[in-house]
């Protein structure tokens, strides 16, 4: 448990222990190697060196042997001993093994002469080998150069040379500790600002749009992108829901209210039946009574109640759509005729249409949404009311403006809730159908609150297939 | 010009335009070449004729070849002057070193061992120079005897090295524990190379010996011989000779005395005797 928890978490860190570990290891396998290589290389290529010595001055020793020339003796063994400081001393013996003379000159043979022939004896004092080199003249033996080589001195000149490596490649590996680090760095900058990134990020802030630098690796490359459609799904499918949740609201709304408006209409609709055949009762027999001129007016508001009623009652009528065929210039001649046979010369309804098309549609619904569109125009006081009909496509968008007093700011959303008015008379529902209406044949209705001459509603149908322009 | 021939060299009959100058070599070639190099430039200049040195390491040879006439004219050891037939040979001249034309011989031995006296050499490793030598061989034999010893069985062990430097060289290493030598080139070498000295002691000096002669075989005529005489006594009168006598650490050259080499004639005699 307690190394897992020595063991770094960041990318930077464990690749940072892997190069540390690896150089290590590296280092470690090389010295090793180094170190084996080299006492194996000078151990079996001591003998060799020495008996390559010997021979090259093994002339020379013999003819100052044979005429007992101390000064040539003496100069060639120093040479010998001073130029390699494996050779801690070169010393000459004579036939029987006594001790003639030595390049240290220290007057003595310090060892047990050796008893076998064997060329190299190590002797008792530990780290001291002793390789013997005859000296002889055809198969005559004359004496004997003895080499003494101190193995300790090897192994020290060996592990001197291992730690001199050992320093070197630290030095090695700390400059690769360095740069590696630098590198390290650099290349998990990328991830590093990735997840950053993604940490900051909220709903508020999607699409997840993150700048990575060219050199990043092609991995976090994609991590990138793949986060970036995702955050776009995510924020489209949230909308969605939104949008979803807000109609599901809105229609529970429109359920609660319409069961309510059932209700209002059901218990006002046999009172004012009530009121309307008493009223006319009343007026039929009453002649010339003084409430004669009243009962127009009982009537008339009677039959305004029953409109409300009325209202009230389509708000709560479950939706029965019928699409069919219809022709789009005949649809908006029927708008303009409605429109001149209920308001005359109080409203004038201009149609603008690019395109004569035929397409699917339930021509009562769609008749009573510009009929409320129409009502709500003069109510607001509109004397011109206009239609523009454009074709993108598959969609069929009506632009309805008119010159009246327009929408106040910041009211757009809340024109189209149930009861919602701005105006002295009426029960607010008006634009709340209209809406229903239009969603329920898979529109949209909207509102431009930036329309400076009046109001300016937009509804867009979708249709299934291409426009046919018969 | 002037030929060198090394000692080992095959020996060339030279025409008479060509004199052989031997040495016998006192201190080793190697050191002694270029000390000669411009003395027999210059004599080649006086007498108009090649002189060609012939270095030999040991006195035997040399005398052997003076007396054969295969040189003209030889440096050699006092001590070898004495194994020579006096009817074949002049001495020519001597050297002149700090005023004297003497030398001594002189027993040296190395600091570190404890010898300071002639009794402390026995059993000792000891350097001869040459058997012909006086200062190298023949004093030393000569003083032993004088003291009641023989050289025989006196040391541990002897050498012989055919040079002065050489037994000096090994006496300073410590490779031999004593050695005799001529006072002319231990002085030389305590001045050049003062280094080669340093674990020296003199324990004992002898009497002034003659110096080593130039001596004439009879291959030169008389009057070649005093010709050759006149040539090496003008050195020091001439600014060449004086550069050439400088390199050599001689003053001049000087006709030795007659009855000169009596002492080292005793010497031997007095050797011979008891053998």
């Amino acid at each position: 448990m307690k190394l897992n928890s020595l063991y770094p978490r960041k990318t930077k860190n464990q690749i940072f222990l892997l190069i540390i570990g690896l150089g290590a290891t590296t280092m470690l396998i090389n010295l090793v190697i180094t170190f084996s290589f080299q006492r194996k290389f000078i151990e079996e290529n001591l003998e060799q060196l020495l008996s390559s010595q010997h021979a090259i001055v093994h002339e020379i020793l013999a003819e100052a042997f044979l005429f007992q020339n101390i000064f040539t003796i003496h100069e060639v063994i120093e040479a010998i001993a001073d130029k390699s400081s494996l050779i801690l001393n070169v010393y000459i013996l004579d036939k029987d093994k006594i001790y003639l003379t030595d390049a240290l000159v220290l007057h003595k043979f310090p060892y047990l002469p050796a008893i076998s022939s064997a060329t190299t004896v190590i002797s008792p004092k530990s780290g001291i080998r002793l390789f013997y080199k005859p000296i002889q003249v055809n198969d005559v033996l004359l004496g004997y150069q003895v080499f003494e080589i101190d193995t300790d001195k090897i192994n020290a000149q060996i592990y001197l040379k291992v730690v001199r490596l050992l320093m070197l490649q630290c030095l090695v590996l700390m400059m690769g500790v360095v740069i590696g680090g630098k590198i390290i760095f650099f290349l998990t900058k990328p991830l590093e600002t990735l997840t950053e990134k993604v940490k900051e990020t909220d709903f508020e802030t999607f699409p997840m749009e993150i700048w990575l630098p060219r050199y990043a690796p092609l991995e976090v490359h994609q991590l990138r992108d793949n986060l970036f459609e995702m955050s776009v799904r995510l924020m489209d499918s949230t909308e969605k829901i939104r949008e979803k949740e807000q109609q599901l609201a809105h229609h529970e709304n429109l359920a609660a209210i319409g069961r309510m408006s059932a209700q209002v209409a059901h218990e006002l609709k046999s009172p004012i039946m009530t009121i309307k055949l008493l009223s006319h009762k009343i007026n039929a027999e009453c002649g010339n009574c003084r409430f004669e001129p009243d009962m127009p007016v009982i009537e008339k508001e009677a039959d305004r109640l029953a409109i409300r009623v009325n209202d009230l009652l389509g708000f709560s009528k479950p939706m029965e759509l019928q699409f069919t065929e219809q022709r789009l210039l005949f649809l908006l001649e029927e708008v303009m005729i409605d429109a001149d046979q209920r308001y005359g010369s109080a409203l004038t309804v201009n149609v603008k249409t690019e395109n004569d098309v035929i397409f699917l549609t339930d021509k009562e619904k769609l008749l009573r949404i510009f009929s409320n569109l129409v009502d709500n125009a003069v109510e607001a006081g509109a004397r011109k009311l206009e239609i523009t009909t454009k074709i993108e496509k598959k969609s069929m968008i009506f632009d309805i403006t008119d010159n009246g007093i327009g929408l106040e700011q910041g009211i757009a959303k809340k024109i189209f809730m149930p009861f919602f008015t701005t105006k002295s008379k009426g029960t607010g529902l008006g634009l709340s159908i209209t809406q229903m209406l239009v969603q329920a044949m898979n529109g949209t209705i909207w509102t431009d609150e930036e329309y400076p001459q009046g109001a300016r509603f937009l509804l867009e149908f979708k249709h299934e297939k291409n426009f046919d322009y018969r | 010009m002037f030929i060198v021939l090394l000692a080992n060299l095959p020996l060339r009959i030279f025409a008479e335009n060509q004199w052989i100058f031997g040495i016998a070599s006192i201190i080793s070639p190697e050191k002694n070449l270029f000390l000669y190099k411009d003395l027999t430039d210059y004599l080649s200049k006086r007498t108009h004729k090649e002189i060609v040195l012939l270095f030999k390491r040991e006195y035997g040879e040399m005398n052997r070849l003076i007396e054969n006439s295969k040189v003209h004219f030889a440096s050699i050891c006092t001590g070898s002057l004495l194994d020579l037939d006096p009817t074949q040979i002049r001495v020519i001249v001597v050297p002149e070193v700090r005023g004297k034309t003497t030398y001594q011989a002189f027993i040296i031995t190395n600091n570190k061992v404890n010898i300071d006296s002639i009794q402390a050499l026995r059993g000792k490793i000891f350097a001869f120079t040459d058997p012909l030598s006086n200062s190298g061989w023949l004093y030393s034999h000569y003083l032993l005897k004088k003291n009641g010893y023989s050289a025989e069985n006196f040391f541990k062990k002897s050498y012989y090295t055919y040079s002065h430097d050489r037994s000096i060289l090994l006496v300073n290493k410590g490779v031999v524990e004593a050695a005799s030598v001529d006072s002319l080139v231990f002085e030389f070498m305590a001045q050049e190379t003062p280094e080669s000295v340093q674990n020296i002691k003199v324990i004992h000096r002898s009497d002034e010996f003659t110096a080593p002669p130039l001596v004439a075989s009879t291959r030169l005529s008389q009057e070649e011989f005093l010709f050759i005489r006149e040539i090496f006594l003008d050195l020091d009168r001439t600014r060449e000779g004086k550069d050439i006598l400088r390199k050599l650490k001689i003053d001049r050259f000087r006709v030795p005395p007659a009855k000169a080499f009596r002492n080292v004639l005793q010497m031997k005699k007095v050797l011979h005797e008891t053998e």
